[in-house]
Order: C-alpha cells, then structure tokens, then sequence
C-alpha cells in the first residue's frame, strides 16, 4: 500500500504527522508532506489511525499499481 | 455569571401566595423573572434532552436544547450517551448545524476547530481533537484536553428516556424524580408492559408559540378543567380512536374526567399528573376492529405482568415532569418540552412515541392520530395554543399585570396519597393544587435557594400535615356531636 495526500483538502491540523512521523511531515506552511509513500504490513495499523484522525480525511492509503 | 444587579432585586417567592390560592401575572410576562429562570432553574433542574432510541449507533447524534443552550446528545464508538454543548470553545460558533445525523466529528465551520466523538482518537469523546495549523497557529503548545466541547456532568437514561443535568450538585435522577417515576415508567414501558419497549415514532415536530412556557408545564401537570370548553370542537369531530362521536383519547363516555376514582397526583417536587396510579383507564375501542384487538390484547398482558408485581394499572397522565417535560403515556403517546426562547415566546417539541415491536398497520394508524391530535396543524394542539398565546397577550398590559391568577380550586380540599411527599385532588376535573405545588418548586429554584436548601425544603410535604389535621378535627367535631 503506498499513502496519498490531497494538499487542497489538508488544513494542517497535524495529527497525522503527531501520530505517525515515518509517512507524514508538514511543510514550512504547515500543510502535509508525504516523507514515505511506501507503508508496509507492520506499519499498516499506525498508518491507519493517522489517516483517520485527519478530520478533512485529506490522506488516504490506495494500492500500489 | 449572575444576575444583572441593576435590577431590583425581588424574590418570586413573594409573587407567589399558595394559601390563598394567588399568583402574579409577572412571572408569565417579565423579562427579569425570566433571565432569572434562565439562570438559577434550568442549569440546575434536571432536563429531558432527548431519547436514546435517536441515537442508536455510534456516532449518531441529535440535536436539543437545555433551557438556553443548545446541546447534542451523542453516542460514542463504544455506544455511551454523552451530552456536549454545541458551542465550540474557539468564537462560539455552533459546531453542529443539523437536527440529526451520523458523524465521529463535529469540524467547526468557523475556524475548523474539530471535536471527536471517537474514544479511540480522543481521551473523551466531545475532546478538541484537531486544530487547522495547529504548528503555525500555536506554535504546537495548544491544551487540546482543556478545550474540548463543554460535557454536560450528569447524564441519565431511564428505559430510553435521556435526561441531564448540568449541576454536580443536583440530587440524583431518581431522588430528583421520586414516586413520579411511575408516570415515567408508564410512558417509556411499551402498551403491553415490556419494559422500556419503546421508541420515536418519526421525526420532531417543533414549533413556536406567544406565550410563555409555564402555560404549556401547567396544563399538562393537571389541568383537566380546560378540556370540556377549549376542546369542544375537536370532540364535536370526533379525532379520536373511536372516530365520530366518540372521545379523543379514547375514553368510554364514564371515563377520563368524568368518571368516579379519579384523582389528580401532586408531588413537593414540583411533578404533576392529571391521574392517580389506582385509576384504571383500558384502551380504547377503536372504529377498527382489529386495532382493538391488538390493544386489548396488550392491555390484558400488561394488566396480568403489573398485578403479578404488585403494581397499580394507571398513571398514564397528562403530567409534567419538573419543570417542562411535559407528556402523556397513553392516547397520544406523546412527550412535549417546552423550551423557553422568552417571556412571550416559547419553542414547543413534541415527539411521539411508538412500541418498538408494533406492526405496520398499527403503526400507520397512530401515525394519522398523531397528525390530526398533536403538532401546529394538530386540532387538540391548536385549540391549546390559541388560548396560551391569547392569555399572554392580554396578560402584559400595565393594568392588567396589577391583577394576578386565580388558582384556588381545592384549597384546603387534598387528600391523602400512599405515594411519597404527594397529595391528591379531591375531584377529578377541579383542583388546581398540583399548580399551586409546582410554582411553589418553581420559586424555591429561581430564588436560587442551594441544592441542599432544596432538597431540605422537599423533604417534608406539609400539605400532609394539613390533611391530618383537618381530619382529626372533623372526627373530633364528629365526637362532639355525638
Ligand atoms: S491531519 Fe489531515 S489536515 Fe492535518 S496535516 Fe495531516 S493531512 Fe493535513
Ligand atoms: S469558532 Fe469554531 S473554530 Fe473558530
Ligand atoms: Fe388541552
């Protein structure tokens, strides 16, 4: 699975970055960089809780094709 | 927050005179009263909110009013029921705009400050959860535990029934209830006894009238003597089950008002009822046969399951539970609030209620009775409105407000009840002594007396005392003519 992002959607509230810092950073306007596109089985679940923590659900993960 | 000082400081209690059966028309039409009832009644009464059969899956939620605030009655992931002021703690903007709906988080559409109801992202649900720019904005060092969405402290469901608080120094629900909670069980219990076997029937109808809110409690809590004038038309039509020429909640012509054993219940608390617990009330007969099937059935099973326990068969209102839940348990089924907007002006909800498993035909027959009974376009209803917007009005002038209310039906005429702290009407139609008690509760909270006061205050009924002195005195009169 691979994460993706929607910069028009991010609102820079941060929580995906507070809880998980191995895919997510923000950048200097305080909005989301996606540091680590790659997510793997271990990682699976935080990577999950950051992405439903998102209130404007503007990260999500999708298949790698 | 307190009082305005600028204000002449009076205690209802002194427009209030219950020996003699006198009230003054400022507490129905004064704006100072009524901030003072804002501030010192519903913030510290406990206060239907809503009912849990609204809400039944996480992150359902439904919108209502405790006195002056709005507030969102939700369920969590967990399936807990919470109480949130819907009012974000940034600009105060109302976090949620919607009656009803389904969400794990309330997004501020101010500032797009988010609340979650999600136990698994926040430590309590209604806690700030996010905050745009959190790192720009705050530079990272916002509280996010101390600015959550403000909790109601005290919430309680009885069978289904959601009630809150906002004082954790308020009695317990039940205490705060006491045998009055036989009413209750009446309304929430479904028609054949089940317990807490129902559930909204549909949406809420609300509405707003002139009138103050009061009138709205008070003729709920007892007041039988306005049916036989203000609902003539509508018994002329014949709306109830029955159909034409035929009562419209269902009584045989010897029943209701004008049937012998009945009484009306009257509590220290402030409740009411229209009916006593050992006046029994069959459902009705209805212009359909097999809907009188059905509900004869379901009287039968209740009556056997209520007489197995020992318990009484009536009590199913109208009522008022302290100080604007107002309902009835039987035809209609119906709970009414009455939301104070202002002196004049109150927003009336009403919502029905329905047995959970009853079927479809009896279902949509409710469904029409309730139209045609309940609501603005509901004729009972209208007839009712018409004259609380009409006594308002006319209550406000300068002279008139110089003359206060009657309500000395029955003074000096309770009789005892086997129900704790409560008292009876000596007559089924006249009797305005659950009035005069609820005003009395009315004033001891809008003084502001302290939970303690109260509750020490409630503690005796002397009206109790009264009976028993007038019965040793007419057994001694009774002795001396002998
Ligand atoms: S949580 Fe959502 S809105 Fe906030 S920074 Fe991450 S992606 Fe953007
Ligand atoms: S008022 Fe709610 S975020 Fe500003
Ligand atoms: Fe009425």
């Amino acid at each position: 699975m691979r994460v993706a992002s929607d910069l028009a959607k991010c609102q820079g509230y941060g929580n995906c970055v507070a809880i998980d810092e191995r895919h997510f950073d923000l950048d200097d306007d305080g909005l989301v960089v996606v540091r680590e596109e790659h997510v793997t089985q271990e990682e699976r679940d935080t990577a999950d809780e950051a992405i439903r923590s998102c209130p404007v659900a503007a990260i999500w993960l999708e298949d790698v094709r | 927050m307190t009082i305005d000082q600028s204000l002449p400081s009076q205690r209802v209690s002194d427009l209030i005179d219950i020996t003699a059966g006198e009230i003054s028309r400022e507490i129905f039409v004064d704006e100072a009263i009524h901030k003072q009832e804002l501030e010192n009644l519903f913030p510290r009464a406990w206060l239907f909110v809503g009912h849990a059969s609204q809400v039944p899956n996480p992150g359902d939620y439904f919108s209502s009013w405790m006195g002056s605030d709005p507030v969102l009655l939700t369920r969590d992931d967990r399936g807990e029921i919470y109480v949130l002021l819907n009012s974000c703690r940034h600009r105060g903007m109302k976090v949620c705009r919607y009656d009803e709906g389904n969400t794990m988080q309330f997004t501020c559409p101010y500032h797009a400050w988010s609340y979650s109801i999600d136990g698994s992202l926040v430590d309590v649900p209604g806690d700030l959860h996010g905050v745009p720019h959190l790192k720009s904005a705050y530079q990272g060092q916002l509280e996010k535990a101390k600015w959550g969405l403000v909790r109601c402290p005290r919430v309680h469901n009885y069978k289904g029934l959601v009630f809150a608080t906002w004082d954790e120094q308020a009695p317990d629900f039940l205490d705060y209830v006491g045998d009055f909670h036989w009413w209750l069980d009446n309304l929430a219990d479904a028609f054949d006894g089940t317990e807490g076997g129902t559930e909204v029937f549909h949406g809420v109808l609300k509405w707003r009238i002139k009138s103050n809110w009061k009138f709205v409690s008070e003729n709920f809590l007892g007041d039988t003597y306005h049916g036989a004038s203000t609902h003539a038309s509508v018994e002329a039509v014949g709306i109830g089950p029955g159909g034409k020429g035929k009562r419209r909640h269902g009584e045989r012509q010897n029943q209701g008002g004008f049937s012998k054993g009945r009484m009306k219940t009257s509590f220290r608390l402030g409740h009411g009822a229209s009916d006593n617990l050992d006046y029994e009330l069959p459902y009705p007969e209805f212009a359909e046969p097999e809907l009188t099937e059905y509900f004869e059935h379901a009287w039968n099973k209740r009556a056997e399951k209520l007489r197995a326990e020992g318990r009484p068969l009536g009590g199913r209102g109208p009522a008022t539970m302290f100080p604007n839940m107002s309902f009835a348990a039987g035809f209609p089924r119906s709970i009414l609030v009455a939301h104070p907007i202002s002196p004049t002006e109150t927003e009336v909800w009403r919502w029905f209620l329905v047995d959970k498993d009853a079927p479809d035909f009896v279902r949509e027959w409710l469904r029409q009775y309730y139209m045609r009974y309940g609501g603005p376009a509901g004729m009972t209803e209208q007839d009712d409105m018409e004259n609380w917007d009409y006594a308002t009005n006319a209550s406000r002038g300068v002279v008139a407000r110089r003359y206060p209310y009657n309500y000395q039906q029955g003074l000096d005429r309770e009789q005892p009840s086997e129900l704790d702290r409560a008292v009876h009407s000596d007559h089924a139609i006249a009797g305005e002594v659950n009035a005069r008690a609820f005003y009395r509760r009315w004033a001891e909270y809008v003084d502001n007396l302290s939970q303690q006061e109260l509750t020490e205050r409630a503690q005796v009924d002397e009206r109790i005392d009264r009976i028993k002195e007038r019965q040793a005195k007419s057994a001694a009169e009774l002795e001396g003519q002998a």
